[in-house]
C-alpha cells in the first residue's frame, strides 16, 4: 500500500503541494490529473523519495519512506520519469539490465547472474520489445524508448510502479497501447496523466488536483464531474457515455466564452 | 496488510518466456568484447616492449629482458642468461631510465583515461575531462606551490603527489560546492564551475611562477602545461603513481553498474536505489586523488582523459563494467607510445609529451564532434 497523509511542499515561498492526502488501491491503476501547475507531478516526486515533503508523511507498506534506504525503496517501488536521453550509446538491454541493479548487492563488476539476464530479458518481452536489446537507446522512437524505460521498471520487479506523463510525444496509438499495457501489469500504478480520456479509459481510481489541493478523488465517474473540470480547467465540459464508457469533450463548443 | 503483489515475474512464472541462453543478445556482444580486451592487452604488452626497446638507443628485446630479469631476479638470471652481451651503458637505460618511463608512462595513461570515463558518467557530458572541470588545474597550483614555496614539506618525498592531491581535490570541491548552490548538481552548473576554478587556478599557478622568480619555475611551467615523462626514476613517488591508479581503475571497476545509472540521470539513479549526491563525491575524491598523483609525476598531459573513454566505448559499448577496463588499457598503451614518439621525433632531443598528445587528440577529438548528434 502506498498512501499520502497531509502531504505540503513549496518551492521557496511558492506552494505547490497543501495538505494532499492519497491512497492507491492495491493492484489498481491511480490517475493523478489536474492543470499544470497543480502539483501533479511533485506529489508523484514525494510518492518515491525524490522529493521530501515539508510537511505530512508518506508510507510505503506502513513504513515511512523518508526512513528506508533507497535501495530498499527501489526494491519494491519503481518509476518511469521523464529525463533527456543520455550520450553514453547504451543499448537497451543496458538499461534494462540496470533495472535488477537495486537487488544486486556488491560490486559491479562482472554484470549480472543468468537470472537477472531472464528478468530483464521477460520484462523486454513484456512490454513486446525484445527485437530491440541491442538497439542504442538514443536511436529509438519515442514510443519504443517509454517501453524500454517501462521494461526497466519491470526489471526491477516491482510491487509499485509510479509514472510521470509516460504518454507525452506519443501518438495516439502509442499512447493507447502504453495506457493497455500500463493497465495490464497487476501492479499497483500511480501514473500522472494530462489527458483526462485516457485517464476516464485506463484508470480505476483519480485524485484531482487544482493550485496544490485535493479537489476530487474517487472513481473516474465521480471525479470527471463536468461541473467540477469546468471549475479547475476553465474550459466547457460536456461528458458522453459511448459503449458504455465515459468521453469527456472539452474546449469550447459554442462561440460564448465562460469566464 | 499483503502486499498487493505482483512482480510480474513472480506473479507470472507460467507464462515467462522460456529459458534461453542468450535472452538479451549479449553472447556474441561478449565475445566482441572480451576479443577487443585481449587485443588491447595484448597491444599493451607491444607497446611495453617497444617503449623500453626504442629510443635514441635501440636495445634489442632479447638483451632487455636479460637486463630487466638480471634487475628483478639476479640469481635466477645468472643462470638464464650467462655469457649475455649487455654493455653497462645498455644496462642503465633499460634498467634505470627506459623501464620506470614506461612503467609511469602505462600508470599516467590508464589513470587519466579511467579519470575521463568517470568525470564524463558524473557529469553526463562526453566532453568532460579532468581539465575541463579544473581539476588539473588545481593539481597544477598545489604542486607549483610545493615546488617553487615548500608547501608541504613536512610529507618528506610526498610533498609534492600530496599538494598536487590537496590542490585538486580543493579545486573538485569547489567546482562541486558552486555547482550546487541552490540544491541539485546539473552538468551545466558543474561544467561552468568547473571552467570558472579552472582559470582561476590557472591564473594562480602561473602567478606563483612569476612571483617566484627563479629559473627553475619557468622550466617548470612547460612541464605543468604539456607534461613530461623524463623524471621517472625508480622510487616510491613512481610505486605511489602505479598503486593509486591501480586503486583507482580497481574501484571505478568495482563502481560500474552505479556509474551506468549516475551517467542516465539523478533522478533515473535515485529510482534505482542510489543517492547520485553521495556517489558523485565520492568520485569526486577517487578522481582528484588519481588526477593529483598523476600531474606531480608527468605535469598537464592533455586529450588522454577526453578521447580514449570515447574511443573505448566505439570498442566495447558504453556500459562501464567494459568500458573502464579498455580505457585504462587503451589509455596506458596511447601515453606510451606517445613518449614514444615525443622522444624519439627528435632525438636526441625530447618533445613534451602533451603537444604528441594534443596532435593526435585534437583532430581525433574535432572528428568525434562532427559525429555528434544534433542536440547531444
Amino acid at each position: 500500500m502506498i498512501e499520502a497523509r497531509g502531504v505540503s511542499h513549496a518551492y521557496g515561498q511558492q506552494p505547490v503541494l497543501d495538505d494532499v492526502d492519497l491512497v492507491a488501491p492495491p493492484g489498481q491503476v491511480t490517475g493523478l490529473i489536474g492543470p499544470n501547475g497543480s502539483g501533479k507531478t511533485t506529489l508523484l516526486r514525494t510518492l518515491h523519495a525524490q522529493l521530501r515533503p515539508r510537511a505530512g508523511t508518506v508510507l510505503l507498506d506502513g513504513s515511512e519512506l523518508g526512513r528506508l534506504r533507497p535501495r530498499e525503496v527501489a526494491r519494491r517501488l519503481a518509476v518511469v520519469v521523464q529525463e533527456p536521453p543520455s550520450e553514453l550509446p547504451l543499448v537497451a538491454a543496458d538499461l534494462v539490465l540496470l533495472g535488477r541493479t537495486p537487488h544486486r548487492s556488491g560490486p559491479g563488476l562482472g554484470g549480472m547472474r543468468a537470472r537477472d539476464e531472464q528478468v530483464a530479458a521477460n520484462a523486454l518481452q513484456r512490454v513486446d520489445a525484445g527485437h530491440l536489446a541491442q538497439r542504442p537507446v538514443a536511436e529509438l522512437s519515442g514510443g519504443e524508448r517509454q517501453r524500454v524505460l517501462i521494461a526497466r521498471a519491470l526489471a526491477q520487479e516491482p510491487d509499485y510502479l509510479l509514472l510521470d506523463e509516460p504518454t507525452n510525444h506519443l501518438d495516439v496509438r502509442y499512447q493507447h497501447e502504453l495506457m493497455t499495457l500500463v493497465a495490464s501489469l497487476g501492479v499497483t500504478v500511480v501514473v500522472v496523466l494530462h489527458d483526462l480520456n485516457l485517464a476516464a479509459a485506463y484508470c480505476h481510481h483519480l485524485v484531482l488536483l487544482d493550485g496544490g489541493r485535493r479537489v476530487a478523488a474517487g472513481d473516474p465517474a465521480e471525479v470527471l464531474e463536468p461541473a467540477v473540470l469546468e471549475a479547475v480547467y476553465q474550459v466547457p465540459v460536456r461528458r458522453l457515455e459511448l459503449d458504455g464508457r465515459l468521453h469527456l469533450v472539452l474546449g469550447r463548443p459554442r462561440t460564448r466564452v465562460i469566464r | 496488510m499483503p502486499p498487493a503483489s505482483v512482480g510480474p515475474q513472480r506473479s507470472s512464472p507460467g507464462v515467462a518466456a522460456p529459458a534461453s541462453r542468450d535472452p538479451l543478445g549479449f553472447a556474441s556482444r561478449r565475445r566482441r568484447q572480451w576479443r577487443w580486451l585481449l587485443t588491447l592487452a595484448a597491444l599493451t604488452l607491444g607497446v611495453t616492449v617497444l617503449g623500453v626497446c626504442l629510443g635514441a638507443v635501440s636495445v634489442p628485446p632479447g638483451t632487455v629482458l636479460s637486463v630487466l630479469l638480471d634487475r628483478a631476479a639476479p640469481a635466477l638470471a645468472t643462470q638464464a642468461t650467462a655469457g649475455d652481451g649487455a654493455s653497462a651503458s645498455e644496462r642503465a637505460i633499460v634498467a634505470d631510465v627506459r623501464a620506470p618511463r614506461v612503467l609511469l608512462g602505462l600508470a599516467v595513461g590508464a589513470g587519466l583515461a579511467v579519470c575521463g570515463v568517470a568525470l564524463q558518467a558524473m557529469v553526463r557530458n562526453l566532453l568532460a575531462d579532468p581539465y575541463l572541470l579544473g581539476i588539473n588545474s588545481g593539481a597544477s597550483t598545489g604542486a607549483a606551490a610545493a615546488i617553487l614555496f615548500g608547501v608541504g614539506a613536512g610529507l618528506g618525498q610526498h610533498a609534492l603527489s600530496g599538494s598536487a592531491f590537496v590542490g585538486a581535490l580543493a579545486a573538485s570541491a569547489l567546482v562541486l560546492a558552486v555547482a550546487r548552490a541552490g540544491g541539485r548538481v546539473t552538468s551545466v552548473r558543474l561544467l561552468m564551475a568547473g571552467v570558472a576554478v579552472g582559470y582561476a587556478l590557472y591564473a594562480a599557478t602561473s602567478f606563483l611562477v612569476f612571483a617566484s622568480d627563479s629559473a627553475e619555475g619557468a622550466r617548470s611551467v612547460m612541464f605543468w602545461l604539456l607534461g613530461s615523462l623524463s623524471a621517472a626514476r625508480w622510487g616510491s613517488p613512481l610505486l605511489s603513481v602505479v598503486v593509486i591508479v591501480l586503486l583507482t581503475v580497481t574501484l571505478l571497476a568495482l563502481a560500474s553498474r552505479r556509474l551506468d545509472a549516475l551517467a542516465l540521470g539523478d533522478e533515473t539513479a535515485h529510482a534505482l536505489g542510489i543517492d547520485p549526491t553521495a556517489l558523485r563525491v565520492r568520485l569526486l575524491v577517487v578522481v582528484s586523488l588519481c588526477v593529483g598523483v598523476v600531474v606531480a609525476a608527468a605535469g598537464s598531459i592533455g586529450f588522454v582523459g577526453l578521447v580514449v573513454p570515447h574511443l573505448a566505448r566505439r570498442l566495447v559499448g558504453a556500459a562501464h563494467r567494459w568500458v573502464v577496463p579498455a580505457a585504462a588499457l587503451l589509455g596506458a598503451c596511447f601515453l606510451v607510445a606517445a613518449d614514444l614518439v615525443a622522444r624519439t621525433l627528435l632525438a636526441p632531443q625530447e618533445i613534451p609529451i602533451g603537444i604528441v598528445t594534443a596532435l593526435v587528440g585534437a583532430p581525433f577529438l574535432l572528428l568525434l564532434v562532427r559525429r555528434l548528434q544534433p542536440g547531444a
